[in-house]
């Protein structure tokens, strides 16, 4: 799968200001947010379970799901992108909202290049990330911190507000979500760039989940 | 002791035709005018987003792109690279369109100053234009527009002409206006 090229003949007739006029509609009663995480961590079960749909037959996704739902008259718009192994270069394809994208493309005339890093910025305000983790699955721990590491060295995901869902939190063997932590390395104690939560939860019991969702508005709306 | 200076005349040619006063011609008039400036704008872009050849890029867009979309609730990977490329294409399109469309009618028309004057009053993007702008970049919405070229391609859109066939009930006489 190719990624999409900027046409450079294109690029000297966009003016940026659709992405303006977009910018400025965005409420603060939106927030995007992004589910990443190992495969079977269970993000697609915490989305159908944000969206009150049934969770008993959630097959590995191999591609995305994109869901909105509202929690406290927030609208959220929840993106599930796959967590297998051959899947996770293809995060990166979820980093920036398109009025980012569409901001990139646009010619930097004058007056407009402030606009666009400042739009760039903005864009990025109503942004949280959801790193789900199979708290269950000590094996992989390791794997899923080395993946958490990644992430937040991303510079599109610079100071996005990050929640560690630590899932599985029904089963008999889940560790609790800072003994995960701990274990995972995920050292999330030395983060400097940006808001951080560990919430333990359970997707296939609800638990913690809206508690979660709580932290995510709050952490959205403060930027 | 101060002389006295003549303003240049501004020209009302074009301006009249299009119902603006001659206090709209310039940026420099007093603040009321940027209303009716704001509001030309925006009514050049609602014509722009109606205009046919939208319609016709978005339909031949769609053609080209419709057959790796599944009516599933799982999206592939791939759809998000459309996605992309359409929000790009019809952002840039709109874009030139306005540029050009606005240059050629609003002589006072530049585009770093209006934009300046968006920044300045934000509230005021507010409307039916600024919601189908916003629409642009909603992936769902998207992926829903591709379904129903879709399904229309595939001759799976429900034609209701069959289900109103009215025939008489055994009558011989079939009167017909």
């Amino acid at each position: 799968m190719r990624s999409s090229r900027e046409d450079p003949c294109v690029c000297h007739l966009s003016s940026g200001l659709l992405s303006l006029l977009r910018k400025l509609k965005r409420s603060d009663k939106e927030i995007r947010i992004l589910l990443l995480g190992l495969d079977n961590a269970g993000k697609t079960s915490l989305l159908k379970r944000l969206a009150g749909e049934d969770i008993s037959e959630i097959k590995p996704t191999q591609g995305f799901n994109v869901k909105t739902v509202q929690q406290e008259g927030i609208k959220m718009n929840v993106w599930d992108i796959g967590g297998q192994q051959a899947i996770r270069p293809y995060w990166r394809n979820y980093f920036e909202s398109t009025d980012v994208l569409v901001q990139r493309h646009a010619c930097f005339k004058s007056g407009l290049l402030e606009e666009a890093d400042s739009g760039i910025s903005r864009a990025w305000a109503a942004l949280v990330q959801i790193y789900v983790v199979d708290s269950s699955d000590k094996r992989r721990l390791e794997e899923t911190g080395d993946e958490l590491s990644t992430l937040l060295t991303e510079q599109k995901l610079a100071a996005v507000p990050l929640i560690v869902f630590a899932n599985k939190q029904d089963l008999m063997n889940a560790l609790a979500g800072d003994e995960a932590s701990r274990l995972a390395r995920l050292n999330l104690n030395s983060i400097r760039d940006r808001t951080w939560h560990i919430q333990p939860c359970s997707a296939k019991t609800g638990d913690g989940v809206s508690e979660g969702m709580e932290w995510a508005i709050q952490a959205a709306q403060k930027k | 002791m101060s002389m006295a200076r003549s303003e240049p005349a501004p020209k009302v040619g074009l301006s009249a035709d299009f119902g603006l006063s001659e206090e709209d011609i310039s940026f420099e008039s007093p603040a009321g005018s940027d209303d009716a400036k704001f509001d030309a704008v925006v009514g050049e872009l609602e014509d722009i987003i109606m205009d046919d050849a939208f319609v016709d890029m978005q339909n031949a867009f769609l053609a080209k792109h419709h057959k790796i979309f599944l009516d599933a609730e799982e999206n592939k990977l791939e759809y998000m690279d459309v996605f992309k490329k359409y929000a790009s294409a019809k952002t840039t399109l709109i874009e030139s369109y306005l540029s050009t469309r606005l240059s050629a009618r609003l002589p006072w028309f530049s585009m770093p100053k209006f934009m300046a004057m968006i920044r300045e009053r934000p509230d005021q993007a507010d409307g039916d234009v600024f919601d189908i702008l916003h629409s642009l970049g909603d992936f769902s919405e998207f992926k829903e527009l591709v379904l129903n070229f879709k399904r229309e391609q595939e001759g799976r859109a429900i034609d209701l002409s069959g289900l109103l066939a009215v025939r008489p009930a055994g009558s011989k006489a079939v009167g017909r206006n």
